[in-house]
């Protein structure tokens, strides 16, 4: 079986369209969130979001848009004057990506309907009515050329971390030796905002965004919605470290689970995302109190934060108290499909420097979470292993292990 | 990629969901006159848990559910023998949208013919039903099939059509081969009776005039040593390959089966008795291919 490296990483976020400033805001524990001024929220209770911001955008679906500009971050950064595309011209490459729902036009299916749900004759457009999830890769397909189609993963919240846990495999089996993976999403608009409100999901602290998602804290009322992008470049280590590639860290585990249990909410006693978490420790072949960091998912609802809090407990034993555990949708928000992407970039990121993240917002912890969720400060920490978890709608879960490249060299 | 380590991957069964024309037109192959295929739906009840989840069910989860627990039943497992170590592997057709909502949302979300957001946060958000958020997430007829057959190891859930299928497939495969799981629950699911998917098959295939069955399909995979009685292997997988192709492939016929398509075709090859079967696909510039032995 062979050892997996990241090489290259993209990102586009409610904290900034460059690893550099988005490590820094992260660090400085900022708030990307702010009042939704992308469309007018109106009366929907929840009014705020983590929006990004593009120069101009090529489509109507944002998420075209973050991807193609995270991918190209993504290469650029393992490319590094290694020309990383041509080195594995001749190899077997690929594409995985957790990817979002369709985007549908609310002003287009109002024209539809009201025309007989037929379609105008003078409307050609590819995105009228729904941009396709799938035209996303298709856009990305045509940029870069990979020797193997794309892998679509649409496993909701956990998408992005299945998209790079499954390039993991791949590469793991020999299978393939490169691989682009990520996650890319946009909810921002009115169905996406609409359809989690009507689920009483969202927070609804809108006089005060910045402080709106909280997670761990016994006043969180709902995840804030975000958008964006992440993507990171994965190799095989023996070819990474024959062209001479910056490497960031080795991915060394990976596994997901059901539930089972309920539609929207968590198995009371934590037990799928426990199983997930501890498939990723042991394919990762260390025991668990290794782990020196763990970015959660950390959603700031009333019912993930404890329950997975108690996972967390029965992963790690004793030892749970004295690992530190952070939430980057505290700074973001909830970034769905492209969340698990995103938050593996900022954990590689931050553990490159030997940093975690604060968890922001943490004035008053809930009872049911006493772990050290680093409120407020960044700090320094020895990182060696580290294991980011990702958990959806309909009890699916997803956990990855990383270890910071330099000992393991 | 054919099987290196000389591991049999046999299906212990099968079922598939779709309406009586679409199983005649699978069978006898006879597509040439088709022009419609009626919509096709139904009420798993039999292989549900707990009866009230069915108002939480789109038709996309009731076929699935419905095909994946013919497939299960016949491979002679229970819940029990499903709870650890069995993976659900499965491609989602394009995301459907029902008239009625559509109706509901855009009829309650317009100012003098036009989209009112203003209209759409008052009047529209207040009657549109909660549970359609459910309806519209794709990873749901996972949801439903872990919920209702004890399904708690690993998923590999896909979209929106064929070669998704067959990346799925390969996973399956590789997941029997490295022991990570002991049963592999593939398949396929997709609501085509709709007037979305319909307009996004306008939009990505212009002219062709396209037939739209509701289909789903689902197959039991296990390894050939683990099969307990021959009686239990109905077919062998022997090469699942996907490579890059100058060929472009028309289509044969004009019905689009959806994602589910290669199982169905699997299915169908069982159920007609011939002696082998295979499917081929292109798409993008890659060839996709599978090949089985009927036992």
């Amino acid at each position: 079986m062979n050892r997996v490296a990241v090489t290259g990483l993209g990102v586009i976020s409610p904290l900034g369209n460059s690893t550099e400033e988005f490590r820094n805001k992260l660090l400085k524990g900022e708030s990307g969130i702010k009042y939704i001024n992308i469309f007018d929220p109106n009366n929907l209770p929840s009014k705020i979001a983590g929006q990004c911001h593009l120069e101009k955008y090529d489509y109507k679906d944002r998420k075209i848009d973050f991807a193609l500009e995270a991918a190209k971050a993504a290469i650029e950064d393992a490319e590094d004057n290694s020309g990383l595309l041509s080195f594995y011209a001749a190899e077997k490459t690929a594409f995985s990506i957790g990817i979002g729902l369709e985007l549908f036009d609310m002003h287009d299916m109002v024209q539809h309907v009201n025309n007989n749900y037929q379609k105008p004759a003078h409307e050609n457009r590819i995105d009228y009515l729904q941009t396709p999830g799938d035209f996303c890769i298709d856009v990305l397909m045509r940029r870069y050329q990979f020797s193997l189609p794309p892998a679509i993963h649409i496993s909701a919240c956990a998408a992005g971390t299945d998209a790079i846990g499954h390039a993991f495999l791949k590469i793991k089996r020999g299978e393939i030796k490169m691989a682009l993976t990520g996650g890319t999403d946009s909810m921002i608009n009115p169905l996406g905002l609409g359809g989690f409100c009507k689920l009483n999901a969202l927070s609804t602290a809108n006089e005060t965004p910045e402080k709106a998602s909280r997670p761990f804290d016994s006043n969180r009322d709902g995840f804030v919605l975000g958008e964006g992008a992440g993507m990171l470049v994965l190799e095989e280590l023996e070819s990474a470290l024959k062209r001479g590639a910056n490497i960031y860290a080795e991915v060394t585990g990976y596994g997901n689970s059901f539930d089972a249990y309920s539609i929207s909410e968590p198995h009371p006693e934590g037990e799928g995302a426990l199983r997930a978490m501890r498939k990723a420790v042991v394919m990762s072949n260390i025991r668990p109190e290794q782990i020196s960091y763990i970015n959660a998912h950390g959603t700031s609802t009333p019912k993930n934060d404890p329950v997975e809090t108690l996972a967390i407990k029965k992963l790690l034993g004793d030892c749970a108290y004295d690992i530190p555990v952070s939430s980057t949708k505290s700074m973001i928000g909830h970034l769905i499909s492209a969340a698990g992407a995103v938050e593996a970039v900022a954990t590689i990121l931050c553990a490159e420097q030997n940093m975690v993240h604060p968890t922001i917002n943490l004035d008053n912890p809930d009872s049911d979470c006493d772990l050290d969720y680093v409120p407020h400060e960044a700090r320094e920490v020895n990182i060696d292993y580290f294991l980011s978890s990702s958990f959806a709608f309909g009890g699916m879960n997803s956990s990855i292990v990383f270890r910071k490249w330099g000992d393991n060299a | 990629m054919r099987f290196k380590n000389g591991n049999s991957i046999a299906v212990t069964g099968y079922g598939w969901e779709v309406s009586p024309e679409t199983v005649s037109y699978l069978i006898h192959g006879n597509t040439e006159n088709i022009s419609v295929v009626p919509g096709h739906d139904c009420r798993p009840l039999e292989y549900l848990k707990v009866r009230k989840t069915l108002k939480f069910m789109a038709k996309q989860d009731r076929l699935s559910v419905a095909a994946a627990g013919k497939a299960i039943k016949m491979a002679g497992l229970n819940n029990d023998d499903l709870w650890d170590k069995t993976g659900v592997y499965m491609s989602v057709g394009y995301i459907p949208f029902s008239l009625d909502d559509a109706d509901m949302i855009a009829c309650n979300s317009q100012k003098n013919n036009q989209f009112s957001m203003d209209a759409f946060a008052t009047t529209g958000y207040e009657n549109v039903n909660p549970l359609l958020t459910f309806a519209c997430l794709p990873n749901m007829p996972a949801y439903h099939l872990s919920a209702n057959f004890d399904i708690h190891d690993e998923y590999y859930v896909t979209y929106p059509e064929t070669p998704e299928m067959y990346i799925a497939l390969q996973e399956a495969v590789a997941a029997l081969n490295e022991k990570r799981i002991d049963v592999a629950l593939v398949g396929g699911v997709a609501d085509q009776d709709n007037f979305l998917v319909k307009n996004h098959y306008e939009k990505t295939r212009p002219g062709q005039d396209l037939v739209l069955p509701d289909t789903a399909g689902f197959i039991v995979l296990q390894r050939g040593d683990d099969v307990p009685t021959a009686q239990y292997t109905h077919a062998v997988i022997n090469e699942i390959s996907i490579s890059k192709t100058n060929k472009i492939a028309l289509p044969e016929s004009k019905i689009n089966w959806g994602a589910p398509e290669l199982i169905l075709y699997i299915i169908s090859s069982v159920e007609n008795k011939r002696r082998v079967g295979e499917h081929e696909y292109s798409k993008n510039g890659f060839r996709y291919y599978c090949h089985w032995e009927v036992t």
